[in-house]
C-alpha cells in the first residue's frame, strides 16, 4: 500500500506513437510523470499536445508504444485487457467531459455500475457505498431519476460520485467542467478540491488555466512532452499558438 | 446471480425505453418462432415420434406390382404362398381397409373398421389393453368371427365399458364375439379410421386373380430389407411362372411402413419445415439487423461499462442476456402463435383425410415442442445479440467514449439493412407471385372439364345390407323403388345410379379382351362402372356417338356396355367403336357386350389425371347393393339429401347412407383439389409472414435510420428545414427500394408489386412523420 506523499504514479520515458496507414504521430514523446498519493495535479497545454492521450493511458484506457508505467508499485505498461479492466476498477475512477451516465439507468444504478463489476461484492456494502457517495456529492435525494432529469451540473456530480463508489486510488477527470456553465464548473472545481483535501489524489485535464489554478500542482504539456511552465509559454509563443 | 437479475431488468428496461425497437424484434421474432413451431408440431408427430408398433424399422408394407401400378392388393392365395414360401419374414399378415354395416336397433349404418388376417396384431407386436388378441386360425371363414375394438370405437360405442368383453356385435349381418380393446396409442393409418378390427376378411380365398389385401411383414433379424424385397420378388416370379392366366406380369412390391404411414406426407412436411426454418433465419437476420444497428448507438454506453471495469466477457454477458431476454418475449408470443396456427393448419386438414392421418391426432402443445421452442429461442437470442456484441468496440477509446462511433452508423446502415429489406421483400414478392399461381393453378383446377355439369347435381351413397340385396331380384327392385321415389320428390329433375362416383380414386377396374382381336397376353385393364340408362342424361354427359342405355336392358337383354373416348383412342383408334365387342378377360363368350355408345370422358379419377379409358354396363345387368345416388336437382342439396336418406329408410332401415354432398363440393373436396388449395393457402402463409417480416423489417430498419439521423434532422430543422423535405429525405431511401423492382407485366407480378409498394410506403411514411416531428432543441441536446 502506498503511503501518502509516497508516488502513486510513475511514468518514466513513455511514448504513444498512433499510425494510420503509412504515417506515424508521435503523440507523447519520453515523458515523465509522477503523481504522489494524495496530490492533486492538473495536466493543461494546448490543443493536441497529448494530454487526454496522456490521461487515457494512466487510466489504462490505453497502452504506451514504450516506458514505463507503475501505478501502485505495480508496472501496468503490459497488462493484457482483462487485467487492466480489472485494475481500473479497482483503482481509478474517471470524470469525463460529457459525464458518460448511462440513459436507461437511474443515478443510484449509475453510481453503482462500476461496483456492480467488481467480484463478490454484497450488495449492502455496495450499497452502503454507493450512497455515502451520492451524500458526498450532495446527490443522494435524487437516486430514483434518471440523468435526463438532471441539469448538467448535477449530471457531472453524479459523475463524480460514480468514480469515487469504487474507493479509487486515483481520480481522473478529463475536462471536468467542458461542458458546464462558469458556475456550475466552478462547483465542481469546488467539488474536487474538498476531495482533494479529503485525501483524494486527483489528476485532471483542463485547457482553462482558471481551473488549472485549482490544483496544487499543474503538468505542461507541448507536442507530446513534459515541459515547464516558462518554457510552455515560449513554445507557444513561437508556434503562435 | 443479483447481476444477472440487474442484466435482465436493464434489458426489461431496455425494451420499455425503445418501444418501436421492442415491438418490432419481439413481433419480428414472434412470427419467425410462432411458424417454425407451429410446422415442428406437425413435424414431431409425423417424422419424429416413433410409431406405436414394436421395431417399426423391422416391418414392411407387401403389395403386388401389376401393369397399372406398383402398389396393387394381394390376392388371397398368392398371401398364403407368399406367408409359406418365404425365408425373410418372422411373420407375414394382411389387411384390408374395407368397413362394415353394422347393426344397431335404430338399423344399419355404416362403421369404420378393417378386416385382418389373425397374426395381424402380433407381427405389428400390439397387445390388446383390454382382453385378448385373435388367435390362429379365427381368420378362416369357417370359424366363429371375432372382432378387436379400437380405443376411440371402445369410448365412442361403449363408452368405455368393460363389460363388453365376450358381447356379440353385427357387421355385415354376422356376429362378431368382440374379444379385446386396442391401446389408446395404437393407430394404423392404412386402415384408419377404424371402429372395429374383425377377423372376417372379406375375399374370394379361392380366386388368385382377386385383389384386396394388403401385406405386413416383419422382418427376421438380421435380414436387411433389400435381401427381403428379393426374396419375395423370387416368389412372385415363380407365381407367375405357376400361374400364368392369373399372375402374368405380377410381382412383388414392398415399402418400410414408415415411408407407407408417413411417406406421402413427409416431402411436404420437410418443404414446410424448410420453409419455416427460413422464415426463422429471417427473423433472426432481421432482429440482428435490428440490434445491429442499435449496437451502433450503444457504442459510447459500452465504452463507458469498460471504461468503468467492465471485462469484456462480462459485457458479451449483458449482452447475450438481453438477447435471450428478447427472444424469451418473442418466443412467448410465439408459442401462443404456433398455438393459433397449429389450430388452423391442422382444421385446413378435411375430417376424412385427418380421419387417415391418425398420427396427426392431439397435434399441438407438448414437451417435445415446449423443448423445441425453448432450444430455437435460446440459439436465437445468442445468436441475434452475439453477431452485434462481437462488432462492438471493447476498447474504450476517446472517440468511443465521446462520439459512440456515430460516423459508422449509417455506413453499416446501408450495408446491411439496405441489402436485407431488398433481399426480404424480394423473397416475399416471390413466395406472393408463388402464392398468387398456386390460387391461379387452383381455379384452373376447378375449371377442369369433368365430363359432365356438376351445378346442381347431388350425390348420396348407399350400402344396403349385402346379405340381403346381394340378388339380382332383390337389389333391382330396390334401385328402381330408390330411383322412382327419389325422382318425385321436390325439385328433382332427374336420378341416376352408379356403382362408383365420379372424382373417386379410380379404383374399380377389370381387364378385358376385343372380341375378334388375337389375345397374346397382353394386359388390358381399365375402369368399368355399373350405371343406370338414366346416368348419363342425369350427369349431362356429352355422348358422341350411338345411344345411352335403354330402360330395359337388364339381365334378359344382350350385354351392351358404352365407353369414353379415351377407350377409343386406345384401343380403337380411326375406328368407329359403336358395333364393336369386348369382354372379361376370361369370361364365357355369352358375357361378351356389345358397345352401344361413346361418351366424352368422365373424370371417374382425380382431377389432375389424365382422362382414362372406361367403360360402363348397365347397372340392371350387374346390380349390386352398394351403389350411389346421383340427383339432378332445382333446389339446395341439404334438405334434399334429406329427403333421399328419408326416402331410403322407408324403404328399409337396415339400408345406410353416407357421403352425401353436391358434386360441386365433391370437387372441392377432392384429393387434387385439397392439395392444390391447402398448397396454396401454405404458400399464402408463408407468403404473408414473410411479407410481415419485409414489412417490419423495413419499418424498424427505416426508424432506426430515422433515429439515427435523428441530429441530422434537427440541424435541418434548426436550419428551417420544412416538414416535408424532411419527409422526402426519408422517403427518398424508399423510393429507390420501389424503383429496384422491377416492373412486371403479368397481373400477379403487378399486383404484388402494387401491393409490396403500398405497405413498404406506409411502412416509411410512419418513422418519416415522426422523424418530421424532431423537436431541434431536443435533438441537438447532448445527453
Amino acid at each position: 500500500m502506498i503511503e501518502a506523499g509516497q508516488p502513486l504514479i510513475q511514468i518514466e520515458d513513455l511514448t504513444k506513437v498512433f499510425y494510420t496507414d503509412e504515417i506515424e504521430t508521435h503523440a507523447l514523446s519520453g515523458v515523465h510523470l509522477s503523481i504522489r498519493k494524495g496530490e492533486y495535479v492538473a495536466m493543461s497545454g494546448p490543443s493536441g499536445c497529448g494530454k487526454s492521450t496522456l490521461l487515457s493511458i494512466i487510466g489504462l484506457l490505453d497502452t504506451p508504444t514504450a516506458g514505463k508505467y507503475h501505478l501502485n508499485g505495480q508496472p501496468v505498461e503490459n497488462l493484457d485487457f482483462g487485467a487492466r479492466s480489472r485494475i481500473r476498477n479497482q483503482e481509478i475512477g474517471f470524470i469525463f467531459q460529457s459525464f458518460n451516465l448511462i440513459g436507461d439507468l437511474t443515478v443510484y444504478e449509475n453510481v453503482e455500475l462500476p461496483l456492480t463489476y467488481r467480484q463478490k461484492m454484497p450488495s449492502a456494502d455496495r450499497k452502503k457505498r454507493v450512497m455515502e457517495s451520492l451524500e458526498r456529492v450532495g446527490m443522494a435525494h435524487r437516486v430514483r431519476h434518471y440523468p435526463s432529469q438532471l441539469s448538467g451540473g448535477q449530471q457531472q456530480r453524479v459523475a463524480v460520485a460514480r468514480a469515487l463508489a469504487g474507493h479509487p486510488s486515483i481520480l481522473l477527470a478529463d475536462e471536468p467542467t467542458g461542458n458546464l456553465d462558469s458556475r456550475n464548473g466552478e462547483a465542481v472545481m469546488e467539488l474536487l478540491q474538498d476531495l482533494h483535501r479529503d485525501g483524494a489524489t486527483i489528476c485532471m485535464v483542463t485547457h482553462d488555466p482558471r481551473f488549472a489554478k485549482h490544483a496544487q500542482r499543474e503538468v505542461h504539456l507541448f507536442d507530446g512532452k513534459v515541459v515547464a511552465e516558462d518554457e510552455l509559454q515560449k513554445l507557444m509563443a513561437d508556434a503562435h499558438v | 446471480m443479483k447481476t444477472l437479475i440487474q442484466d435482465v431488468q436493464y434489458a426489461l428496461r431496455q425494451l420499455r425505453k425503445n418501444r418501436g425497437f421492442a415491438v418490432t424484434a419481439i413481433l419480428t421474432l414472434s412470427l419467425g418462432i410462432g411458424a417454425s413451431a407451429a410446422i415442428f408440431a406437425f413435424v414431431d408427430a409425423t417424422l419424429i415420434k416413433p410409431l406405436p408398433y414394436k421395431q417399426p424399422s423391422r416391418l414392411v408394407v407387401l403389395y403386388e406390382s401389376i401393369p397399372l401400378g406398383p402398389r396393387f392388393h394381394l390376392s388371397y392365395p398368392d398371401y398364403l404362398d407368399w406367408k409359406k414360401v418365404n425365408t425373410v419374414f418372422r411373420s407375414l399378415d394382411v389387411y384390408q381397409n374395407q368397413g362394415f354395416m353394422l347393426g344397431t336397433p335404430q338399423g344399419a349404418q355404416l362403421a369404420d373398421g378393417a378386416r385382418v388376417s389373425a397374426g395381424f396384431f402380433r407381427t405389428l407386436g400390439i397387445t390388446p389393453m383390454l382382453g385378448r388378441d385373435f388367435r390362429e386360425g379365427e381368420d378362416q371363414a369357417s370359424a366363429q368371427p371375432t372382432v378387436l375394438l379400437s380405443y376411440a370405437g371402445w369410448q365412442k360405442r361403449y363408452g368405455g365399458r368393460k363389460d363388453i368383453l365376450g358381447q356379440t356385435v353385427t357387421l355385415d349381418g354376422k356376429p362378431n364375439v368382440i374379444v379385446g380393446v386396442l391401446p389408446r396409442e395404437f393407430h394404423f393409418a392404412p386402415a384408419e379410421p377404424a371402429d372395429f378390427w374383425s377377423t372376417m376378411l372379406g375375399t374370394d380365398r379361392e380366386c388368385r386373380g382377386c385383389h384386396s389385401l394388403y401385406g405386413v411383414a416383419r422382418l427376421l433379424d438380421g435380414v436387411s430389407f433389400s435381401t427381403a424385397f428379393a426374396d419375395i420378388s423370387t416368389i412372385a416370379k415363380q407365381l407367375e411362372k405357376q400361374y400364368p392366366n392369373s399372375n402374368r406380369n405380377q410381382s412383388a412390391y414392398m415399402l418400410p411402413i414408415t415411408d407407407v404411414i408417413v411417406g406421402d406426407i413427409r416431402p411436404v412436411l420437410i418443404v414446410l419445415f424448410s420453409g419455416a426454418v427460413l422464415l426463422l433465419l429471417t427473423a433472426g437476420v432481421n432482429v440482428t439487423s435490428l440490434l445491429l444497428v442499435r449496437a451502433e448507438s450503444r457504442k459510447r454506453e459500452i465504452a463507458v461499462r469498460g471504461a468503468l471495469g467492465a471485462s469484456p466477457a462480462r459485457l458479451l454477458r449483458q449482452l447475450v442476456t438481453e438477447g435471450l431476454v428478447l427472444a424469451a418475449i418473442g418466443s412467448s408470443f410465439g408459442l401462443l402463435f404456433a398455438n393459433f396456427a397449429t389450430k388452423l393448419l391442422a382444421g385446413l386438414v378435411p375430417k376424412d383425410r385427418m380421419a387417415s392421418m391418425p398420427f396427426l391426432q392431439g397435434v399441438g402443445f407438448n414437451l417435445d415442442l415446449l423443448v423445441f421452442v425453448l432450444t430455437i429461442s435460446a440459439v436465437s437470442g445468442i445468436l441475434v445479440s452475439l453477431v452485434p456484441a462481437l462488432r462492438l468496440p471493447y476498447s474504450q477509446s476517446k472517440e468511443n467514449l465521446e462520439e459512440g462511433g456515430r460516423a459508422s452508423a449509417g455506413s453499416a446502415w446501408r450495408r446491411i439493412g439496405a441489402r436485407l429489406v431488398v433481399i426480404e421483400l424480394a423473397t416475399a414478392a416471390l413466395l406472393l407471385v408463388g402464392a398468387g399461381l398456386l390460387v391461379k393453378s387452383l381455379h384452373h383446377l376447378l375449371q377442369v372439364d369433368t365430363g359432365m355439369e356438376p351445378k346442381h347435381l347431388v350425390t348420396l351413397q348407399v350400402a344396403a345390407p349385402f346379405s340381403v340385396y346381394s340378388k339380382p331380384e332383390k337389389a333391382i327392385p330396390l334401385e328402381r323403388e330408390l330411383s322412382a321415389r327419389v325422382a318425385t320428390l321436390p325439385g328433382v329433375k332427374s336420378v341416376g345410379i352408379t356403382s362408383s362416383l365420379p372424382l373417386g380414386d379410380a379404383d374399380g377396374t377389370t381387364q378385358f379382351v376385343v372380341i375378334g382381336r388375337p389375345d397374346n397376353g397382353e394386359t388390358n385393364e381399365v375402369t368399368y362402372r355399373e350405371v343406370s340408362s338414366t346416368y348419363f342424361a342425369t350427369l349431362e354427359a356429352k355422348l358422341i356417338s350411338g345411344r345411352y342405355f335403354a330402360e330395359t336392358e337388364d339381365a334378359s337383354k344382350p350385354p351392351v356396355t358404352i365407353i369414353n373416348q379415351a377407350f377409343a383412342k386406345l384401343y380403337f383408334p380411326g375406328e368407329n367403336p359403336v358395333g364393336k365387342r369386348i369382354n372379361y378377360k376370361g369370361a364365357p363368350a355369352t358375357s361378351a357386350m356389345e358397345i352401344v355408345g361413346l361418351v366424352d370422358e368422365i373424370k371417374e379419377g382425380q382431377l389432375d389425371f389424365a382422362p382414362r379409358a372406361a367403360f360402363y354396363i348397365p347397372f340392371e345387368q350387374s346390380p349390386r347393393p352398394n351403389f350411389s345416388l346421383v340427383v339432378r336437382a332445382t333446389q339446395a342439396s341439404q334438405p334434399l339429401l334429406h329427403e333421399m336418406s328419408t326416402v331410403l329408410h322407408q324403404i328399409d332401415p337396415d339400408i345406410a347412407t353416407f357421403g352425401g354432398m353436391s358434386m360441386i363440393k365433391r370437387i372441392h373436396d377432392s384429393p387434387a383439389a385439397y392439395l392444390h388449395r391447402s398448397s396454396a393457402w401454405l404458400a399464402g402463409g408463408f407468403a404473408v409472414l414473410a411479407f410481415l417480416l419485409g414489412i417490419v423489417a423495413l419499418s424498424g430498419v427505416i426508424a432506426y435510420s430515422v433515429s439515427w439521423r435523428t441530429r441530422e434532422i434537427g440541424i435541418r430543422m434548426a436550419l428551417c428545414a420544412q416538414r416535408n423535405s424532411v419527409i422526402q429525405l426519408i422517403l427518398a431511401f424508399m423510393r429507390n427500394l420501389l424503383f429496384g423492382v422491377r416492373p412486371w407485366d403479368l397481373p400477379t407480378f403487378f399486383g404484388v408489386a402494387v401491393l409490396l409498394a403500398g405497405c413498404a410506403l406506409l411502412a416509411s411514411y410512419v418513422p418519416a412523420r415522426r422523424a418530421a416531428k424532431v423537436d431541434p432543441m431536443v435533438a441537438l441536446r447532448y445527453e
